[in-house]
């Protein structure tokens, strides 16, 4: 609005065309800066953005890893069960444990984690020939 | 002299044809062997494991294929399903727990619950295909299944009272959907009877785990069992370890009177399972909140009962919302009943039908368009939870 203002009082004589020209021309270039401006701007507000990410993980990074060279210390999440046997697990103390901390559900999940416990170990087959190999026939296989 | 021969030679026949009948014998008189022998060859993969425990469960929201994917399922795991029918049907069931090992002992009955849902799958099918008869022979195989898990100790207890649970969902869906005649409903009821016949109770338990804790109660085992109760307690809080070292520092004396101090709070505790619900869940929550208190405030005798006493009111709440639900079908019977025989549902609830054993009384009885339902007047004080039971007329 001001340079269209601007152009019309200015004491230069011009036709109404060349204003028109003159005045849509600027416009144009106007917009354009603008947009360039804009897209700056944008493309500054991913870096920074990008910044801020990298040094949040960088953080969290430090934090989880860093504990290994021994200097910081993060509280340490103990899954108790992953250091437990079958039978441990399937204990009537631990049981009842996981009853008192979860109920039923508590009590189920820790059954479940013993039996896929003992499903890997089933898993490790013996075959016949080690079998027989152990009964000392190894040589007739 | 050669009759007498005679004579001895087809006595000691008759004993050698009896011992190897006994010997090769099926099914085995201990129903625990092939419950076991089940689980060793039953191996869902955990996708179709969580699909049959929700299919067990509410059966309702499965698609076509998806029925048919489950019945391919069980199908292919026949024999299991026979296994575990023959080993319900078979009165004694040992499942060899070692009691001398005190809280330390293995109860290893977590594949029972998955068995009970591959049966409660195959009986939800068959109850699909209008086999309600043979649905509710295996709802009655279920029931006795709950019943032989039901081995002295609470988590036993509670494994058998959550298959009891689910099958009693399992007989309501049927109840529901089955012609509802006489014929039918007395047979049911006859069943049912059978199976209240064979003892459901958690009292056995809350004896047998007093014992199992007493176990560790003495001079020489204490430590043995701190060093479990640490084992479990992990990450430890700086509260509890404390606690544990007084407990390894505590002498034969103290020993013996934290030992009286147990004997006296649980038998405050099996008083309170004789209760009505309302007052005995209050006498629980004090005698816990007392112990509790006494060692806060320097009674060292109550160390051991706050330690290792279970959870003793999530318990009292399961039994009894366990024992409403049985109640719940029995009376739904009597009502089923009073509708073949009158045409119609009563207005008002008969007198003298199971109560719910949460309040005491008999249930809330509304008829709905489909049916009616019974609601509990009592809620589950744990939770807030007000139960109900609904049922559908045909």
């Amino acid at each position: 609005m001001n340079i269209r203002r601007l152009i019309k009082n200015a004491k230069i004589r011009t036709s109404p065309d060349v204003n028109k020209a003159v005045l849509n021309d600027l416009i144009d270039t106007l917009d354009k800066s603008k947009n360039e401006r804009s897209a700056d701007m944008d493309v500054w507000k991913i870096i920074k953005f990008a910044a801020a990410a990298v040094i949040i993980i960088v953080i969290c990074f430090f934090f989880t890893h860093h504990s290994r060279n021994g200097r910081i210390e993060t509280p340490k999440v103990v899954r108790t069960s992953e250091s437990k046997s079958p039978a441990q697990l399937t204990s009537l103390v631990s049981l009842n444990m996981a009853f008192r901390r979860g109920g039923m559900e508590a009590v189920e999940k820790q059954f479940a984690e013993a039996d896929k416990k003992v499903r890997q170990s089933l898993k490790e087959r013996i075959t016949i020939e080690q079998l027989l190999c152990e009964l000392g026939e190894c040589e007739e296989i | 002299m050669k009759t007498s021969n005679n004579y001895k030679m087809i006595l000691s026949m008759i004993v050698f044809f009896l011992m190897s009948a006994c010997v090769y014998a099926y099914p085995p008189d201990n129903a625990a062997v092939l419950y076991y022998k089940a689980a060793m060859l039953y191996a869902p993969d955990d996708k179709m494991e969580k699909v049959l425990s929700d299919f067990s469960n509410e059966a309702a929201d499965f698609s076509k294929a998806d029925v048919d994917r489950i019945r391919k399922f069980v199908n292919k795991n026949r024999s299991i399903i026979d296994t575990v029918l023959d080993a319900a049907e078979i009165k004694n069931c040992d499942w060899g727990l070692d009691y001398s090992e005190g809280l330390a002992m293995e109860i290893p009955l977590g594949s029972q619950r998955k068995l009970a849902c591959l049966v409660l799958a195959d009986a939800k099918i068959l109850a699909m295909d209008g086999n309600y008869e043979t649905a509710l022979n295996r709802c009655m195989s279920l029931y006795k299944i709950a019943r032989h898990m039901n081995d002295r100790v609470f988590v036993a207890y509670l494994m058998g009272a959550g298959v009891n649970g689910r099958t009693n969902s399992c007989v309501m869906q049927i109840m529901s959907d089955m012609p509802q005649d006489m014929q039918n409903l007395s047979r049911l009821k006859n069943r049912l009877a059978k199976v209240d016949s064979i003892s459901f109770s958690v009292k056995p338990a809350i004896i047998a785990e007093r014992d199992a804790m007493l176990i560790f109660m003495t001079p020489q085992r204490i430590s043995d069992g701190v060093t479990i109760l640490r084992r479990e307690d992990v990450p430890l809080s700086e509260e509890h370890k404390a606690v544990y070292e007084k407990i390894l520092s505590f002498d034969d004396v103290m020993i013996e009177r934290n030992r009286k101090y147990f004997e006296n709070f649980y038998t405050g505790v099996v008083d309170v399972f004789e209760m009505p619900y309302p007052q005995g869940y209050a006498s629980l929550a004090e005698l816990c909140e007392k112990a509790g208190k006494e060692m806060i405030e320097g009674n060292p005798d109550a160390t051991l009962t706050v330690v290792f006493r279970p959870a003793m009111g999530k318990i009292f709440s399961l039994a009894t919302h366990s024992q409403t639900h049985d109640n719940a079908i029995r009376t739904a019977i009597e009502l089923y009943m009073i509708k073949a025989q009158k045409g119609k549902l009563p207005d008002k609830l008969p007198a003298d039908l199971p109560a719910d054993c949460f309040s005491g009384k008999p249930f809330d009885y509304e008829k709905t368009a489909d049916g009616f339902i019974l609601r509990c007047q009592g809620k589950e004080i744990n939770t807030g939870k007000v139960y109900q039971y609904e049922f559908k007329v045909k």
